[in-house]
């Protein structure tokens, strides 16, 4: 059982095989180490590891004997990779259902040590410097691969782009008003009016230096939000005097500013209850099948007009298809390496046999599922011929339809019109074409838009 | 090593995470610079930041448009610049969302946040009441500065303003503060509504706009440089300040654009002048404490002596031509520190330009940014000597006005001693 409490996980390495999959490896040499080294801990369950890894990390640096000190960073950088995991694993079960991914997608960036005594000089895992660059005098090695996992540049790439944004203090900071902290400092958190007011005074005397910087340095070189320089902090301290005649040591300023970040911090989490994240279809494998909801009263204006124009509906999906499609080719085709090609298959693959997003990936040279739903975006796929569709169906129709004239019978529409492509049985919208049931013999998604977009790729196929 | 950041004392886990809507489109280089540009033409610091991240979420808005429906146009001028007033420099000056930008039947106004922090939005009346700003859509988006990307994140309707609207309340500074639940979170609802929704679905109403004033035109002259230091809300009321916003003619010579530079007459310690004072025509005098060719400037030293005023050795002044039509006159500007206090000394007088006709009467006005410290007049010129003198330490700056014949009046742009170009 490799639990992280567990005292293993200082000779168990916790890596990735060739196929991407996570492994758990028992590297001999570190457990022999181990075993000589604290032979007490080993009897216990669970282990004390601050102290452990302290000792583990003082003869790591000795300088003498090299052999011991390596194999004492084995330990180590065993102990890292299960602290690695434990970090991606709470990121994917508080993101990840909601922004299409797991952790296994985010361990591919961030565990990439092979587990050798002797590190090469090529290329240095992340525990490696991870390891080089702790000061066990600022804090716990924990809090340190947290915040490096985290800061990592491609996994912040990779999370940013499903919506997962990680933001510093410093930004934080940036990005409120004195008008919003006096007003949350106050209403929230019930401060003193006299000290509402200087903690207003000292963000914005931030603001006057940290933001006249940044907005410097977009001119030559840009850097993430790093904590304010000690010459930044001296000149905040010069504004603030020279505004308000209060004096505030650099430190202090430094502290109080963390302080505020702080307590924005939670208010914010707090505060989160508004936002809702829409769920995205991209990472389901199948098309969920959507139930027949009984149509209510208001429903029925919607769908006694789709029926009516049905003929008109289907004209305008299909041209609707048609273009959405082309004008997404034709933006893959201009990019530095076109990928038009690779769209046309995966969504072939997707729509007309069926096949997972997992199992199309290699098939068109990818490695990982991600990348796939990244170039497919069949959410706003779907979203654009729908919406395209249904504007291509209103300058068709002879007596302009009331449902375009109101926002929230427009939003009802839209979402009938969803309910009618996704379903899976025959439905309301009946249709005249037979060819369009081709013959293939994989065939799970037969939803009146996978059928109409297969029909259009087939087309676009036996044009070339 | 004055660079290096300040270490914090133990590692407070410093990364939060904020989990948007949507994913978020990538801003190009171009965008990032002129963005920055146009925050050039801000002259309050606070305002400046704030028309950065409008023009990133205009930019980013347009980016995020044209990527999912190309049909879908942002009408835009000969800089591929769509009418959004953010573009305008002096109106942004008042005003830091993006009004005005015109999707194909449509007009759309951008809220921009840098992190959405609060469980309220605010918003400037100004966008929702005004006819010339008014939208049918209000979209806010979100901009991760750090990142180069923006989101879209929502938005509501001109329609559920009204309805609403009875809920709201004024803040001082021209705002709303809308609760977050009036927007709707899904940007494809925006896109559908864009697309698909009839032009005349939601109805703009029809405002009255207010012609300003004769007193209100007076009081935006005499306030101007205060203009300059505080926001408009500090110095308007709630009524004043939508009227000048409704008249473009007054926010454009409100808000000069591009801001005038400060002289820096700092610089003329060091026997150099700066490239505005150069611009405007301003000469050096020669030193040692200008003695020496100078015979128009020795007549005035002479008169300030005998008024008290000592000109130390150390000082160093700069004079330039003052023309109108009829007349001209020279303006000379003395400076030096004074050595107790890193406090300068900025000393005007006023005298004849060689061989022209000096105006008959001269009315000196020095202020500062917060209000006026000296004004005099002179009705016979060559009974006496117009001069000024002020001190102020490094942050400050001076406004000089010369009035001459009661009718022609000069504006010079400020005085400072080490102003950040």
């Amino acid at each position: 059982m490799n639990s992280v409490n567990s005292v293993s996980k200082y000779w168990q390495l916790v890596k990735l095989d060739f196929a991407g999959k996570r492994r758990v490896e028992m590297i001999i040499s570190a457990k022999t180490y181990f075993h000589q080294h604290f032979p007490d801990w080993i009897e216990q369950g669970e282990v004390p590891d601050a102290i452990v890894v302290r000792q583990l990390w003082q003869h790591s640096q000795e300088p003498n004997n090299t052999h011991e000190s390596s194999l004492a960073q084995l330990c180590l950088r065993c102990y890292l990779s299960h602290q690695i995991e434990q970090v991606c694993r709470r990121l994917s079960a508080t993101f990840g259902s909601l922004n299409g991914f797991t952790t296994s997608d985010l361990l591919c960036f961030v565990l990439d040590d092979d587990g050798q005594l002797g590190q090469t000089r090529d290329y240095r895992s992340l525990s490696a410097t991870i390891l080089q660059t702790f000061n066990p005098d600022k804090g716990s090695l924990k809090a340190w691969v947290s915040r490096q996992v985290k800061q990592h540049p491609d996994l912040k790439q990779f999370l940013l782009q499903q919506g997962v944004y990680l933001i510093s203090d410093w930004a934080i900071l940036n990005d409120t008003t004195a008008k919003q902290l006096r007003r949350i400092l106050a209403e929230t958190y019930h401060f003193a009016t006299v000290e509402v007011e200087e903690l207003g005074e000292l963000l914005q005397s931030f603001h006057a230096v940290y933001r006249h910087d940044r907005l410097q340095q977009r001119l030559t070189k840009v850097r993430p939000c790093q904590p304010p320089t000690p010459d930044q902090l001296s000149r905040i301290s010069k504004d603030l005097h020279s505004r308000t005649g209060h004096t505030l040591t650099p430190e202090a300023i430094s502290r109080q500013l963390t302080t505020i970040a702080h307590r924005l911090r939670s208010y914010r989490i707090a505060a989160q209850g508004g936002l809702v994240a829409s769920i995205s279809y991209d990472q389901s494998d199948i098309q969920p099948m959507i139930d027949r909801i009984q149509p209510d009263q208001e429903d029925e204006e919607q769908i006694e007009f789709l029926k009516f124009y049905q003929s008109q509906f289907l004209e305008s999906l299909d041209r609707a298809i048609a273009d959405v499609i082309s004008r997404a080719i034709a933006i893959l085709q201009k990019k530095r390496t076109p990928s038009d090609h690779l769209f046309v298959t995966a969504l072939a693959l997707f729509h007309c046999q069926g096949q997972a997003m997992g199992d199309i990936a290699p098939q068109i040279g990818f490695k990982k599922q991600y990348e796939v739903t990244r170039l497919l975006k069949l959410n706003d796929l779907r979203t654009d011929i729908r919406q395209t569709s249904l504007l291509m169906l209103r300058d068709r129709v002879l007596d302009r339809a009331k449902l375009y004239t109101d926002v929230d019978r427009l939003q009802r529409l839209d979402q009938q019109v969803d309910l009618i492509l996704n379903e899976q049985l025959t439905s309301v919208i009946e249709e005249a074409e037979s060819e369009a049931r081709s013959p293939v013999r994989n065939q799970p998604l037969r939803s009146l838009f996978a059928r109409r977009l297969c029909h259009h790729l087939a087309l676009r196929k036996s044009h070339l | 090593m004055i660079d290096q950041p300040v270490p914090l004392p133990g590692f407070p886990d410093l990364l939060d995470w904020r989990s948007l809507n949507t994913t978020p489109t990538q801003l190009a280089p171009e965008h990032i610079q002129q963005a920055v540009s146009l925050s050039r033409s801000i002259y309050l610091s606070d305002q400046r930041w704030q028309v950065y991240l409008s023009a990133l979420g205009v930019l980013g808005f347009e980016q995020w448009l044209g990527e999912r429906d190309p049909d879908l146009m942002v009408q835009q001028n000969s800089q591929s610049q769509s009418g959004a007033s953010i573009w305008q420099p002096s109106l942004a000056n008042l005003l830091s969302v993006g009004c005005n930008i015109q999707v194909g039947a449509f007009k759309v106004c951008l809220i921009t946040v840098g992190s959405l922090l609060d469980d309220q939005v605010n918003v400037p009346i100004a966008a929702l009441n005004l006819p010339d700003f008014a939208a049918h859509f209000y979209v806010l988006m979100q901009v991760l500065e750090e990142e180069e990307q923006v989101a879209v994140t929502g938005f509501f309707t001109y329609e559920h303003y009204r309805q609403h609207q009875t809920s709201l309340h004024i803040d001082r500074d021209w705002t709303y503060a809308l609760p977050f639940d009036w927007f709707n979170l899904d940007p494809q609802a925006l896109l559908l509504n864009l697309r698909c929704l009839q032009p005349d679905s939601i109805r703009l109403a029809a405002m009255d706009v207010t012609q300003p004033s004769v007193a209100l035109r007076q009081k935006l002259a005499s306030l101007r440089s205060q203009f300059y230091q505080q926001p408009a809300w500090e110095i308007l009321t709630v009524e004043e300040g939508m009227t000048l916003l409704s008249n473009p003619d007054l926010v454009n010579s409100l808000y000069v654009s591009p801001p005038p530079q400060a002289i820096n007459v700092g610089l003329w310690l060091r026997n150099q002048i700066d490239s505005v004072a150069q611009e405007l025509g301003w000469q050096l005098m020669p030193s040692p404490a200008m003695r020496s060719l100078r015979e128009d400037f020795d007549t005035i030293r002479l008169s300030l002596e005998q008024q008290g005023v000592q000109i130390p050795p150390s000082a160093r002044g700069a004079y330039r031509v003052l023309r109108s039509q009829q007349t001209s006159l020279r303006l000379y500007a003395l400076t030096w520190l004074l050595s107790e206090s890193s406090e300068w000394m900025l000393l005007i007088a006023l005298g004849g330009d060689l061989d022209a006709q000096m105006p008959t009467s001269l009315q000196l006005e020095v202020r500062d940014e917060m209000q006026p410290l000296f004004a005099q007049s002179l009705d016979q010129v060559d009974r006496g000597l117009l001069y000024a003198q002020v001190v102020g330490d490094r942050s400050e700056h001076f406004w000089v006005t010369v009035t001459a014949n009661q009718e022609t009046v000069f504006e010079l742009p400020p005085f400072g001693f080490e102003t950040v170009s």
